[in-house]
């Protein structure tokens, strides 16, 4: 193959690739510092987050540009640029001309990340680098060749994206290395991480041996999703792999409504909320600490049933209680009133179906199926959705756990890895309550029970510290908050240098992606979520999302029928 | 006052150094301009000239008014023809570069010219050399007199003019001068602005 010299050539030169510049200074640690030839190069042409190549002496470098910066040889240029100096249009633009690349220079800095042996082969893995090359090594602009070298293709990855500015080349991701850790898809509003987090799990679903359990709020990734820039619907996890994906609801109407058919639906007994799940709503439902820890008082008091009997309370009652059990009158009003918006819940029942519901979960997680939980109404109330999430996880890893130490000990078989899918995180992982809800200990234990977490928000700066470091693979679309940015590249290596490339980010379609799961930080444009996105997932061709919604339930299992086992 | 051509012989090596060259032009007021570029023939050596003087030929012997009672200067030599006999021009030319076994270096020789050595107005092809090696540059640079600047600018225009690229020509020289001048920026201005002016 005709390989544009480069990193992913075999060490003839670098003839052939776009030069940029050359190094002339720079730290590993920091990063290097390149000088653009200011006649072949122009600070204009090279955008933070784009690819170079660096050609040393004994190895070739691959590497991300972090920032770009006008420098000048000393002050003089600053203080008395051409066009002042003169005041004659035609000579400030001669020499402006001749101080431009001479005296008036661009420098970029760069992030070497990964390096490979002069006169490797093409499929010579690339390594972490643990040198620079030394001065004035030539830098180039990355050829696809480059990026093929860097992002092979190996079994199991998964296309996400093209890198920046290199629409024919594509980042793969490592899925299995992927679920191996907690993962972060972080980004503000309409940045598109609906999507990209769509396709995570839908490369989840095809290529790895990992369940999921996606909490989904806005009722967008089970059936199907909206685009709302194009404004159409895009299919969701159940119609693109209809026999490994279970939907269920905790409400079933709405579910009916967009044309979806739940295969069960999930309620909640009164008998099965514990204190702790008020202490992990504390927020949500604008209780104060006082008010909060009340409620291990009240469920002390009425034992098993706490809840129902609490809120059955007429307000003069909860008075009477607050005197017989000693607890603050006030704060005991409170959480008898915030607690008494749920009687709306329509999940919520008298008597606990929960356990059978995480049984019917966990039952199709265990067959390998993957599990999408809408939340219908109910999306739109916090409170709601951390209750729910919260109160089955902790079920489900409890089950996990106990499979585990059984597998641990001997008995059955390792349980499935599992993936806990969870939007608007920063509910439950806030530094308050994070080391007291089931996802706080999920992050932190790492993968010790075969379950992780992929969590996905838009504020990551309130999630507490210590469970954004323990993210294995991060993917964050734009982001306004300082903050936020900060919080995403936490614990981060190379931290200050991505902040830029972060910070710089298009407000769509655009992501940046580090940690276990590429081999080096890449800003990718995800590739389009379309009918050849479906296609590649394995996906029926020619079935309209339209089509699909219309169908009646017969003609829906005639469908899935079909697709399992095609006709001859 | 008489013009000098390309390629014309104008005078001879009366003194020379490893650096500069002392020449007199073999008729009085025919001089190479300021920023003239000359060639030397042996040995083979070139030169930009920085300085050019009219004098009398014997510095013991100072010159007299004569033209009191005449109307226009040209009178002045018409009436006094013995004066071509008694006035010299002789300028003054730094050392740029000099002809090897492999072409013409921007530099020193190793040896200043003869004396009495023919000295040639440059032509184009003499000029030509300016423009592969801007080496030459730092050499007038280091002058560093009012004279040498203009020097330097009038030897570009000329270098230029005669290029086949004339703006590549300057740009190339000027961003030559600005890396050589780097630590002076308000000099290295006003060089850019007469050479781009």
């Amino acid at each position: 193959m005709m390989l544009a010299d480069g990193f992913g050539s075999n060490g003839a030169g670098p003839a052939q690739a776009r030069r940029l510049g050359q190094v002339v200074g720079g730290s590993l640690s920091r990063g290097l510092d390149v000088r653009l030839d200011g006649h072949s190069a122009s600070a204009e042409d090279v955008a933070v987050g784009s690819f170079v190549t660096i050609h040393g002496r004994r190895q070739r470098y691959f590497a991300v540009v972090t920032d770009v910066e006008l420098r000048a040889v000393d002050d003089g240029v600053r203080h008395f640029p051409p066009a002042f100096s003169t005041g004659i249009a035609d000579a400030g633009d001669f020499t402006a001309e001749v101080i431009a690349g001479t005296l008036a220079y661009s420098q970029l800095s760069v992030m070497p990340s990964m390096a490979i042996p002069v006169g490797s082969s093409q499929n010579g893995a690339a390594e972490q680098a643990k040198t620079i090359p030394e001065h004035f090594a030539p830098v180039h602009a990355a050829s696809q060749a480059d990026i093929d070298a860097v992002f092979r293709a190996r079994e199991g990855d998964f296309a996400l994206g093209s890198p920046q500015g290199m629409e024919t080349s594509l980042v793969r991701l490592d899925l299995a290395a992927l679920a191996n850790r907690s993962v972060g898809v972080f980004g503000a509003s309409g940045t598109g991480k609906t999507f990209l987090a769509r396709m995570l799990l839908a490369g989840l679903v095809k290529q790895t041996p990992a369940v999921s359990l996606v909490f989904d709020m806005e009722s967008e990734y089970g059936w199907q999703g909206q685009d709302n820039d194009r404004g159409r619907q895009v299919k969701g996890l159940k119609q693109l792999f209809p026999s490994r994906v279970v939907t269920f609801t905790l409400d079933e109407a709405s579910s009916r409504r967009r044309g979806a058919t739940p295969d069960g639906v999930v309620s909640i007994g009164y008998n099965e909320v514990e204190p702790t799940d008020i202490e992990v709503l504390r927020e949500s439902l604008n209780l104060s600490e006082v008010a909060a820890s009340t409620s291990w008082n009240v469920a002390r008091h009425y034992r098993e049933n706490w809840l129902r009997e609490f809120m059955a309370l007429s307000a003069a009652d909860v008075g009477d209680l607050a005197g017989e059990i000693g607890v603050n009158l006030s704060a005991l009003q409170t959480l008898h009133r915030r607690l008494l918006s749920w009687e709306r819940f329509g999940f919520l029942v008298e008597h606990g179906q929960g356990s059978a519901s995480a049984s019917g979960i966990i039952e199709q997680l265990e067959r390998g199926n993957h599990v999408v939980l809408e939340f219908g109404q109910y999306g739109r109330n916090t409170a709601a959705y951390v209750l729910v999430s919260n109160l089955l996880t902790r079920r489900i890893h409890e089950t996990w756990v106990r499979r585990k130490e059984s597998a641990d000990g001997g008995h059955g078989d390792e349980p499935r890895p599992l993936v806990i899918f969870v939007e608007e995180a920063h509910k439950f992982l806030t530094p308050d309550i994070a080391s007291q809800t089931i996802f706080g200990a999920i992050a932190r234990e790492l993968r010790k029970y075969n379950v992780t977490l992929m969590i996905v928000d838009q504020r990551p700066s309130g999630i507490d510290s210590e469970v954004m470091s323990q993210l294995g693979t991060r993917l964050s679309c734009a982001l306004n908050d300082d903050r936020d940015m900060n919080a995403v590249l936490m614990g981060a290596r190379d931290a200050g240098q991505l902040r830029n490339v972060l910070s710089r980010l298009d407000s769509k379609q655009q992501a940046l992606v580090f940690g276990h799961a590429v081999p080096m930080p890449v800003v990718v444009r995800p590739r389009d979520y379309d009918e050849a996105f479906y296609a590649d997932m394995g996906a029926v061709s020619g079935v309209s999302v339209a089509g699909v919604m219309g169908e009646t339930e017969a003609e829906r299992m005639q469908r899935e029928i079909d697709e399992l086992f095609p006709p001859e | 006052m008489a013009a000098v051509q390309p390629g014309q012989r104008v005078g001879e090596v009366t003194a020379s150094r490893s650096q500069r060259i002392e020449a007199q032009c073999y008729q009085a007021r025919a001089a190479p301009p300021l920023g003239s570029l000359v060639r030397i023939e042996s040995p083979p050596v070139y030169a930009v000239v920085l300085d050019v003087r009219h004098e009398p030929m014997d510095p013991t012997r100072p010159l007299t008014p004569r033209g009191a009672d005449l109307e226009t200067e040209d009178e002045v030599y018409a009436v006094n023809p013995q004066l071509s006999a008694i006035l010299a021009t002789r300028f003054t030319a730094a050392i740029l570069g000099y002809r090897g076994g492999d072409g013409i270096h921007a530099g020193l020789p190793s040896l200043p010219p003869d004396l009495h050595a023919f000295v040639f107005v440059g032509d184009d092809d003499d000029l030509a050399f300016l423009g592969k090696d801007f080496g030459w540059l730092k050499l007038l640079l280091d002058e560093r007199s009012p004279a040498s600047d203009t020097a330097i600018v009038n030897l570009l225009r000329q270098a230029a003019h005669s290029s086949t690229d004339s703006r590549g020509f300057l740009l190339n020289a000027g961003k030559a001068l600005a890396t050589e001048l780097s630590g002076e920026p308000l000099r290295m201005r006003a060089l850019l602005h007469q050479v781009g002016g």
